[in-house]
């Protein structure tokens, strides 16, 4: 078998620390034909690769990382019918890492893979079928976005939402950051569209119980809890929430824009589940829709593909005890701000009455290692927002205590600059305290907060009627439930990592699951739409397929040599094995072939077989014993 | 009950009036005070300026004196200082090798484990002060403060002053300032500062609707009574107990006509 | 370049060690060219004044110790190296890279409850440092610092402000600058403590006030001393035995290197 191999100078990024000279000449004295290009990735570099190999051949390609460029000359090397494939990562392992050395480890590394071609087998591809359904957890302007757009192809989306009500955060916002237009009017529309579309099916007060299956098929099993009021016959009219003698309302319809518009029963507060024979609601509405009988249902769905989007929630302030959050009157979140004026709310302050000092708290347990040791982004923008509202609505006289002004977009700084003309006061400074004891007699009866001024020295005493507390986000309750059913990585911060942040911002490492919206991180409302519509734009794509082709065929598990002690089975990251009454099983659909559980096993069971064992130690020997 | 003591050098001056309230109040609870033969001073606030082994030396000397279990310690500095020395040669055998160096002219041997330093608070929390409550006396609401060494680096019980004046019958009043600082040794550079920071005190616990602010170290008492103002009740907890406890005020260190 | 030190802050620091010498003596010595001579500066408020480099504070020591041996000034010429002696190492603060993490966010000047008594407040020193490693600050911060631990426990990057403070000020006086009060009160301090091994606030502080601060009003407040048998009188504490031991230790404590 003739062998080729081809090195690449990457435009300098390998041939500046590796002589490719003389690692062409040392190549070329074993025996295979080495071939050198400036740039193999570019249309020339991929035209000279084509033009000079045959069908039947084996190729080594010793460019980049197999992670960007791997698919492209392998796809070209299957197109030339070639009889063996394999790349090394020079530059990452070799060049990068330092001009010393760096010709060994090329060198090791070539021979190693060379020593291996001979044994290559190509992995089998398999056609897997696809179900045509969608499911989409999370109901929040990302889910409902992913829902709307994916529902235009006409097949079944199912949008499942863990509360009564669709709309996550964004039905409670008032105004929007950065042009302050009005939020309901662009989210409502958004949600009645929803409302419209016969092949989305809601599930409101549910939760994914277990996921089955496959790629392509999934299998899986819903939970809904009662709402006790039938949405189909409910109206909206709310006469049920006035008759009711519980304070507050045992039956609630929160969001501005309730979908679906039919109140939630909370069993907890209700004096009927009480056995305290209250049936007031079911007397006086009309529609006979209270249903106090109702129980917890299960569904069980097929799908081809998921999309999660649990969205995120602000950070609990009130582990910061020195802000004072729940303790002190007159310290409020944004998140408490943007629901009093979504709700016209009268706000007060510490002393009771109407505030006219106002200071935004920013970064509260940002950018700190005790609480959140990142930086949210967008929290910056809707601190702003709020100042601005506050001086319009309230006349007061407000200030920002601020780290850094993260603003993005220029509408961002146009948004300052109008802040600024309004008189907006911004401080550099992180606020070390606030508390309901003056430090200067004459600020009795207001909240002190302690902040030095960090630009212009002297002040760090500051007495203010109202605390806007501005913290950052972390993921949503339960996610991390979401994602042991899924298979999904978290961050190191609980957020979904995307397999590849620049490139591949809403695919997951899980073939047809995608993640959209502020689950994957803090966004605002305009990247969870966009990313929204990019999950629901990849799963259409993933979906329109009557089936995908897959590797298949990695893994080789000897029987007689399997201790049973599942190792393998523990370090799969791909959730590809599972142990069944006959022994290891895989998962065509999910193995990817990386190989993990063949280092794992300790007793040498399992087997990757494109490269066989024989390749291994070939490849171990060139490595240990090259020059 | 016997318990070994490091009284601190304020026991002889500045804080007359809180160690004889101490004793007065072991003698009354069947408590034994050994106090720790030849005690050493701590060096106070002054070692932060000289070279880091004198101060480790002032408090390993004191440390290794005593053969113990528990060495219940009073002022919150030298409760400081002395739990700072004991940490940092846990953690630095290079420090713990040329220490006992230093020791072994006297024939003193360091130990990793012993003695657990206590403060007093905590020690008065465990006890079961109820049964000692004289009958028939009632107390007016008292917030307390802690000040900053038994907060901060090494926190103490932050709710043993609660304990043990709710345990005789003290209403206490909670405040958020209790681990706030006083201005500590500052009022020898005579700052206006402390005076801001005395009066904050003060100011919370009277809004409160406290009587008085129980203490437990010397150097916050002196600041709040110099700087805090001039009606306000500050007293260190024992002599509270004390009162409580139906002891006679000189016998607390306290004017004859409380 | 620093400024040096002025004669005064060069006898104060010897007093404090314990070294008795005058102006006078002092200027003798520049005379006769055993120290060196101090560099002529304009002040911004007028005047000049003359500024030694700081290692004429370690070679004044060197020569009285000698001269407390009973040599004389001109043996003492002969033995002393001529030049000036290279700069001493700077002591590096063994925690200093935790300090690249200052965000400035001024939390700690925040919370500082003497804040307004420090010329500048924790993370500017801070900062100083980054610009300038092992630079020693001309501000009081670390002396004012009352060591209360608040900036550190609030410090969202968890840097060790209070240690840093600590070394600073044990690192010495800033050259050019005086604390003026601390090193008086220091000096007591530790002389009292030496005595018997016990400090006597009572004493030092009754010293201090005559000597730093004048007669004030707050005496009568410290000076009450209530006992069971009515107000009794201040007596200082009594030694402890393990005293010269103690001392000893100390001394040898304070050459570690
Ligand atoms: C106080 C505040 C002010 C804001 N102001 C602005 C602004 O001015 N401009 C702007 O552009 N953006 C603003 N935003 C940001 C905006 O709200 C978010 O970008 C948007 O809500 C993110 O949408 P999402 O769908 O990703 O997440 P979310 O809105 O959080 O929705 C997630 C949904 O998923 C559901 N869910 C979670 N877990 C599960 C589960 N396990 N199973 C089923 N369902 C689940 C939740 O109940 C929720 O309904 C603001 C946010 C806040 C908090
Ligand atoms: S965006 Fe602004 S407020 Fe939010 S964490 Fe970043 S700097 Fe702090
Ligand atoms: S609190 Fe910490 S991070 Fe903030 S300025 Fe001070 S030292 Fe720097
Ligand atoms: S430890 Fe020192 S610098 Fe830090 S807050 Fe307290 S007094 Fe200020």
């Amino acid at each position: 078998m003739r062998t080729k191999v081809f090195l690449c100078e990457c435009g300098g990024n390998i041939s500046e620390n590796l002589d490719l000279k003389a690692l062409k000449k040392a190549l070329a004295s074993s025996g295979v034909e080495v071939l050198r290009h400036p740039f193999l990735c570019s249309p020339e570099g991929q035209a000279f690769f084509e033009a000079r190999i045959l069908p039947g051949e084996a190729v080594l390609v010793g460019a980049c990382s197999p992670h960007l460029h791997g698919p492209t000359f392998k796809t070209l090397s299957k197109k030339l019918r070639v009889r063996a494939f394999h790349m090394v990562a020079l530059r990452e392992e070799a060049a990068w890492i330092g001009k010393e050395g760096a010709y060994q480890r090329a060198l090791r590394l070539l021979k190693g893979a060379l020593s291996a071609l001979p044994y290559y087998q190509a992995p089998d591809l398999k056609e897997f079928p696809i179900t045509k359904a969608l499911l989409i957890i999370g109901g929040g302007i990302a889910g409902l976005s992913a829902a709307l757009k994916a529902s235009e192809k006409e097949l079944p989306v199912y949008l499942v939402e863990r509360e009564a009500f669709l709309g996550g955060k964004a039905v409670f916002l008032d105004r929007l950051y950065p042009r302050l237009e009005c939020a309901s009017c662009l989210v409502s529309p958004r949600l009645s569209a929803l409302s419209h579309q016969k092949n989305i099916r809601l599930y409101t007060l549910s939760r994914v119980l277990q996921v089955g299956g496959r790629p392509g098929a999934y299998e899986v099993t819903l939970e809904e809890r009662p709402r006790y009021v039938d949405p189909e016959r409910c109206h909206g009219c709310g006469e049920c929430l006035r008759v009711c003698p519980v304070n507050p309302p045992a039956l609630t319809m929160d969001p501005p824009h309730p979908v679906p518009r039919a109140p939630v029963i909370h069993a907890a507060r209700c004096l009927h589940f009480k056995g305290e024979g209250c049936s007031r609601c079911k007397e006086v509405c009309s529609r006979k829709a209270i249903r106090f009988e109702e129980n917890p249902r299960l569904h069980r769905l097929k799908v081809g593909g998921i999309i999660v989007a649990t969205g995120f929630k602000p950070y609990p302030v009130e582990k910061i005890p020195y802000y004072g959050y729940k303790r002190l009157p007159g310290v409020i979140t944004l998140w408490d701000l943007e629901k009093a004026f979504c709700q016209k709310e009268a706000l007060r302050g510490f002393d009771g009455g109407p505030p006219r000092k106002v200071a935004v708290v920013h970064c509260a347990g940002s950018r700190d290692r005790r609480h959140l040791s990142y930086c949210s982004e967008i929290c910056c923008g809707l601190a702003l927002k709020a100042g601005i509202l506050l001086r319009e609505r309230l006349s007061a006289e407000v200030y920002h205590f601020y780290l850094d002004l993260r603003l993005k977009s220029p509408e961002g700084e146009a948004l300052l600059r109008r802040a600024k003309e309004e008189g907006l006061r911004f401080i550099r400074g992180q606020v070390a305290e606030i508390s309901e004891v003056p430090l200067r007699p004459e600020d009795e009866g207001r909240l002190t907060l302690l902040a030095e001024n960090t630009l212009q020295p002297g002040q760090k005493v500051w007495a203010v009627d109202l605390v806007v507390l501005v913290p950052g986000f972390v993921p949503e309750g339960g996610s991390e439930e979401v994602a042991s059913l899924l298979g999904l990585c978290p961050d190191r911060f609980g957020f979904f990592s995307p397999r590849e942040e620049k490139t591949a911002p809403v695919e997951t490492l899980r073939k047809g699951i995608w993640i959209a919206g502020a689950a994957s991180g803090p966004k605002d409302l305009s990247e969870s739409v966009l990313s929204g519509e990019a999950a629901a734009l990849e799963a259409l794509l993933f979906l329109e397929k009557s089936a995908f082709l897959a590797d298949t065929e990695w893994v080789d598990w000897e029987e007689e040599r399997c201790g049973r002690c599942w190792l393998c089975v523990e370090v799969c990251p791909f959730k590809a094995l599972r142990v069944s009454p006959k022994g290891l099983k895989v998962e065509e659909a999910l193995c990817c072939g990386c190989g993990l559980c063949a280092s794992a096993c300790p007793s040498g069971a399992l087997r990757i077989k494109p490269f066989p064992r024989q390749a291994y130690l070939q490849t171990l020997e060139a490595l240990a014993n090259a020059p | 009950m016997k318990i070994l003591y490091y009284p601190g050098c304020s026991s002889e001056h500045l804080a007359r009036d809180l160690y004889l309230s101490i004793e007065t109040l072991a003698s009354s609870l069947g408590v034994e005070l050994e106090v720790l033969s030849d005690w050493n001073c701590c060096g106070a606030r002054e070692i932060e300026e000289a070279p880091e082994g004198v101060g480790l030396f002032l408090a390993a000397r004191n440390l290794a004196l005593a053969q113990g279990e528990e060495l219940l310690v009073a002022c919150s500095l030298c409760f400081h200082n002395l739990k700072r020395a004991q940490d940092l040669l846990r953690k630095e055998a290079g420090f713990r090798a040329r220490i006992a160096e230093l020791l072994k002219e006297e024939g003193l041997e360091l130990s990793l484990k012993t003695p657990q330093i206590l403060p007093l608070t905590e020690f008065l929390a465990r006890l079961d002060l109820s049964k000692f409550r004289s009958a028939g006396f009632r107390g007016l609401p008292v917030a307390v403060y802690y000040g900053c060494f038994l907060s901060r680096p090494c926190p103490t019980d932050l709710e043993a002053l609660e304990k043990a004046l709710s345990a005789v019958g003290y209403p206490v009043v909670p405040t958020t300032l209790k681990s706030h600082c006083c201005g500590g040794h500052l009022p020898r550079t005579d700052s206006p500062v402390i005076k801001n920071l005395c009066q904050r005190l003060i100011f919370e616990a009277h809004q409160k609707g406290a009587t008085g602010l129980a203490v437990a170290c010397p150097v916050c008492k002196l600041n709040l009574e110099i700087y805090g103002g001039p009606s306000f009740p500050v007293r260190y907890f024992t002599q509270y107990l004390g009162l409580a406890l139906g002891l006679s005020p000189s016998w607390l260190g306290l004017p004859e006509e409380e | 370049m620093e400024p040096g030190l002025l004669l005064e802050d060069i006898l104060q620091k010897l007093a404090e060690e314990g070294y008795q010498i005058s102006k006078r003596t002092f200027l003798y010595y520049v005379q006769l060219g055993l120290l060196p001579k101090g560099k002529r500066k304009g002040q911004k408020k007028g005047g000049v004044k003359f500024y030694y480099p700081t290692w004429t504070l370690e070679r004044l020591k060197a020569i009285l110790e000698l001269k407390k041996k009973g040599l004389k000034l001109k043996e003492i010429q002969e033995r002393l190296p001529k030049k000036a002696p290279s700069p001493p190492l700077p002591k590096t603060f063994s925690q200093a890279e935790r300090l690249k993490d200052c965000n400035a966010c001024g939390i700690c000047g925040a919370i500082c409850p003497v804040y307004e008594e420090m010329d500048l407040p924790p993370w500017r020193l801070i900062q100083a440092w980054e610009e300038v490693p092992d630079s020693l600050p001309s501000a009081n911060t670390p002396w004012v610092c009352v060591g209360c631990y608040l900036c550190e426990t609030r410090c969202p990057q968890e840097i060790p402000i209070v240690e840093f403070l600590r070394f600073l000020r044990r690192e010495g006086l800033p050259p050019g600058r005086r604390w003026r009060k601390h090193p008086e009160w220091s000096r007591i301090f530790w002389s009292l403590l030496e005595e018997r091994g016990r400090s006597f606030d009572f004493g030092a502080v009754h010293a201090y006030q005559i000597r730093v601060l004048g007669p004030a009003e707050d005496q009568r407040l410290l000076l009450r001393l209530p006992g069971p048998e009515g107000e009794k009188e201040v007596t200082a504490p009594s030694k402890i035995k393990g005293l010269p031991a103690l001392k000893r230790a100390l001394e040898r404590a304070r050459g570690w290197k």
